[in-house]
């Protein structure tokens, strides 16, 4: 049984990493959210039957997987296309802690990349996922280098306050090497 | 092991070393820095790690979490709101979910270098073509085709059912393909049903003509005309060919639906088609029931309920689906 305000929190908490896990199979956002506001719906209707304990995480993305393998079929069935080469198995996963670990901490990177701001977002974006000079963003942008220069700079301390976290556990293994 | 002196930090420089942007005098000028205190090396660690952990991450666009939840409350209010017959419900949620959701890009469009696919998840869509044609494509129906017709034919895929209002052009032949079903035509408005591979493929002409052919070119039936149905079975390539008498076969695009001493049984066949559900008629007594009526726009509740009322029968959610009694 999954209390009310409990389902609120539970959707808080893993829409966006949902969201995220299936954009790698759909590629594209709209696909995923429909995928995962499904679960959720499918979830919300069988409540009262489903118990609220840490499955439920590994519960979401499993049938977040079925779906995706489900949708891809379908699109499969229509292009002829061939998705037997696809990183992820064909059979309903039961997906492992640390792999659930490691998607969650790749939402969370990509969230914070997606809430820089804008032409934050678009320098970082075009440097690290594009491997674009700053000269050449600057031209694709419309900007000066120095303006790229600063936008990326801002990026990091951005990135690096709100990831601090994920970051710091490098300094407890540095402690352990030095002091441990 | 502190780095409070934030503003000490040179992240220019770590950004352009990051970036593969530093001079060799630059780097030289980090290293030193680096060098300098156990903080300094820390900091700059940080950002590297930070550098090597956005390397393989899928890129998303922000969602506004508070107005994902509200579009949730939204389709779980309307099951709670509309009493009584939770399937029907239910459905309708999905479909305004769906149409919510779409409602970003309007459709599912998988783009493709040179074919457009567009499905129409949860409502009818209206799909022009490169030409100008329309398409009214049924919800759960996919269409597929060249983002640019070339100079000899116009050819578009369909699963599912789609009205065609094609634009004439007697240069350039059109045409549908609907599993081993081809429907060819110059100029003309037609309406084709193929719901499920290896079952029926059904068309009906509501202006002009087309031909039907399989898929190696043979000809099924030359010429259908105006008001025409041919339904072709797949399997057994057997043709049925008839006037359509159906005034609803094109309900999921007018949304009209009308029924003249309907019995019970084609109006529910009516509303199955037009509203994509399963209803199915319980109690055999009230197959032969009778009713004229006429709905237009209407939501599904409404009509539903505006049946019960004129037939006296009974619409309910049972572990079957929704039957009707």
């Amino acid at each position: 049984m999954i209390p009310e305000k409990g389902f609120e929190k539970l959707f808080r908490e893993h829409f966006v990493p949902l969201t995220y896990y299936a954009l790698k199979f759909t590629g594209d956002q709209d696909s995923a959210k429909e995928i995962v506001h499904q679960v959720f719906i499918n979830i919300w209707e069988k409540r009262t039957e489903i118990d609220y304990d840490r499955s439920l995480r590994s519960y979401l993305y499993t049938a977040v997987h079925n779906r995706c393998l489900n949708f891809l079929r379908d699109r499969k069935q229509f292009d002829g296309e061939d998705i037997g080469t696809l990183a992820y198995g064909d059979e309903p996963a039961d997906l492992q802690e640390d792999k659930l670990e490691k998607e969650e901490t790749e939402a969370r990177i990509s969230k914070a990349i997606s809430s820089l701001p804008e032409r934050c977002r678009e320098v970082f974006v075009l440097s690290r996922f594009e491997e674009k000079k700053y000269a050449e963003i600057a031209s694709v942008l419309g900007i000066s280098v120095k303006t790229v220069e600063a936008q990326m700079s801002k990026a990091l301390r951005l990135l690096r306050t709100e990831l601090k976290d994920l970051i710091s556990v490098f300094v407890m293994w540095i402690i352990l090497r030095f002091f441990g | 092991m502190s780095d409070n002196g934030k503003n000490n930090i040179p992240v220019d420089l770590i950004a352009r070393k990051l970036t593969g942007e530093a001079s060799s005098e630059e780097l030289q000028l980090l290293e030193k820095w680096i060098n300098e205190s156990e903080s300094n090396r820390l900091a700059y660690d940080r950002y590297a790690r930070l550098w090597r952990k956005t390397a393989d991450v899928e890129l998303m666009q922000e969602i506004d979490i508070d107005a994902e939840w509200r579009q949730f409350r939204e389709n779980t209010g309307s099951v709670k709101k509309v009493s009584g017959i939770y399937r029907i419900t239910v459905t309708l949620a999905a479909a305004i979910l769906a149409g919510f959701i779409l409602g970003y890009s309007g459709l599912l469009v998988y783009r493709n270098v040179a074919f457009e696919k567009i499905k129409a998840v949860a409502e009818v869509q209206q799909v022009e073509l490169p030409d100008g044609s329309e398409i009214t494509l049924n919800s759960g129906s996919t269409i597929r085709y060249p983002r640019k017709f070339d100079n000899k034919a116009r050819e578009v895929e369909l699963e599912g059912e789609a009205f065609f209002d094609v634009e004439s052009n007697p240069d350039l032949p059109f045409s549908v393909k609907a599993g081993t079903v081809v429907v060819k035509v110059l100029g003309t408005s037609f309406n084709v049903d193929a719901p499920e591979k290896n079952k029926a493929v059904s068309i009906i002409v509501e202006e002009g003509k087309v031909g039907i052919y399989d898929d190696d070119g043979n000809a099924f039936v030359e010429k259908l005309g105006k008001g025409e149905k041919l339904v072709v079975n797949t399997s057994s390539n057997k043709l049925e060919r008839s006037f359509n008498a159906d005034p609803n076969f094109d309900s999921y695009k007018t949304g009209i639906l009308v029924f003249e001493n309907s019995d019970l049984e084609e109006v529910v066949n009516a509303l199955n088609k037009t509203y994509n559900t399963n209803i199915i008629i319980e109690t055999p007594g009230i197959k032969d029931k009778n009713i004229t009526v006429s709905f237009n726009n209407r939501d599904l509740d409404y009509v539903i309920k505006t049946i019960e009322a004129t037939l006296d029968i009974d619409f309910r959610e049972t572990q079957k689906g929704i039957t009707v009694h």
